[in-house]
C-alpha cells in the first residue's frame, strides 16, 4: 500500500458555495495531482470576529428556503430592464 | 438597542433568495439583524419586481412569483411620500447634476436610485444598496445612511 506522507498542512477555504465540488474545491486550494485528504469542519458565519447567530425571521425563513436559487442574475436583468423604462417616465413626471 | 429600519434596493431581494448566488454577504449581513429590525421594499421596487416576471418564460414566473410573495411577509412595503421625498428628490437631483456635470438625459436614468434615496432620507432609513451612485450621494448628503452588504 502506498504510504502517504502525514506531514500535515491544513487549508481552510472560505465562502464554500452549495454547488461546489470536491474537485472545485481541490482546484481553489491548488492542490491538483496532490495526495490529500479531506476533513471537513463546518463554523459558523463570522462577522468580526462574532459568529452569525441567525435570529430576524427572514433570516430564519432564508435558512431553509431558497426561492430564487440560481435565477438572481436572471432576476436582476429583467427588473433593471424595468427599472431603465421607468426611469424615463417618471423623470418626465416628477421634473416637469 | 434601537430599531432600525432598512431599505432594500430591489436586487437586494434577488440576492437574499438566490442560496447560490455570488454574493452570499447579504445573508451573513441579514442574520446579524435583531429580531426587531425591519426591512421595508420601497412600491417602486414591486412594481420592478412584477413587471420583471412578465419579460421572464412561465416556469420561472412562477416560480419567482410564489419565492417573492413569500419573501415579501417578512417584508413591509414603504410607498412614496411625495411630499417629503419629492422635495429631497429635487435637491439631490439639482446637487447631482451640479458636482457631477452630467446632462439632463444621463441624469433621467438615476431617477429611480435617487427616489429610493430620498425616501430611505425621509424615513430615517439605511439604504442597503450594490450600486455605485449611492456611494456618491452619501457623499453629498450627510443624512443618508448607507450599507453595502455585497462585499
Amino acid at each position: 500500500m502506498e504510504t502517504i506522507n502525514d506531514s500535515l498542512t491544513t487549508i481552510t477555504l472560505k465562502h464554500v458555495l452549495p454547488h461546489e465540488t470536491i474537485g472545485d474545491l481541490t482546484k481553489r486550494a491548488c492542490l491538483p495531482g496532490k495526495v490529500f485528504k479531506v476533513s471537513i469542519t463546518v463554523e459558523e458565519p463570522y462577522f468580526g470576529d462574532k459568529p452569525i447567530k441567525s435570529s430576524h425571521p427572514l433570516a430564519n425563513y432564508l435558512n431553509n428556503n431558497h426561492p430564487f436559487s440560481g435565477l438572481s442574475e436572471q432576476l436582476n436583468r429583467v427588473t433593471h430592464e424595468i427599472r431603465e423604462s421607468m426611469n424615463d417616465k417618471l423623470s418626465e413626471r416628477f421634473t416637469k | 438597542m434601537m430599531e432600525k429600519m432598512f431599505l432594500w434596493d430591489t436586487d437586494i431581494v434577488s440576492y437574499a433568495g438566490d442560496d447560490l448566488s455570488p454574493y452570499y454577504t447579504v445573508i451573513w449581513n441579514l442574520k446579524r439583524l435583531s429580531p426587531k429590525d425591519k426591512i421595508y421594499l420601497s412600491d417602486l421596487s414591486v412594481y420592478e419586481y412584477k413587471a420583471g416576471l412578465y419579460l421572464l418564460g412561465d416556469q420561472e414566473r412562477g416560480r419567482i412569483l410564489k419565492g417573492f410573495n413569500e419573501i415579501m411577509q417578512y417584508l413591509s412595503i414603504l410607498p412614496l411620500n411625495p411630499d417629503k421625498g419629492g422635495t429631497i428628490f429635487g435637491e439631490i437631483r439639482s446637487e447631482y447634476q451640479r458636482r457631477i456635470g452630467i446632462n439632463d438625459n444621463a441624469l433621467k436614468k438615476h431617477t429611480i436610485d435617487m427616489i429610493l434615496a430620498s425616501e430611505a432620507i425621509c424615513h430615517d432609513m439605511i439604504l442597503v444598496y450594490n450600486d455605485k451612485i449611492y456611494q456618491k450621494i452619501a457623499q453629498m448628503r450627510s443624512d443618508f445612511k448607507i450599507e453595502k452588504w455585497t462585499d
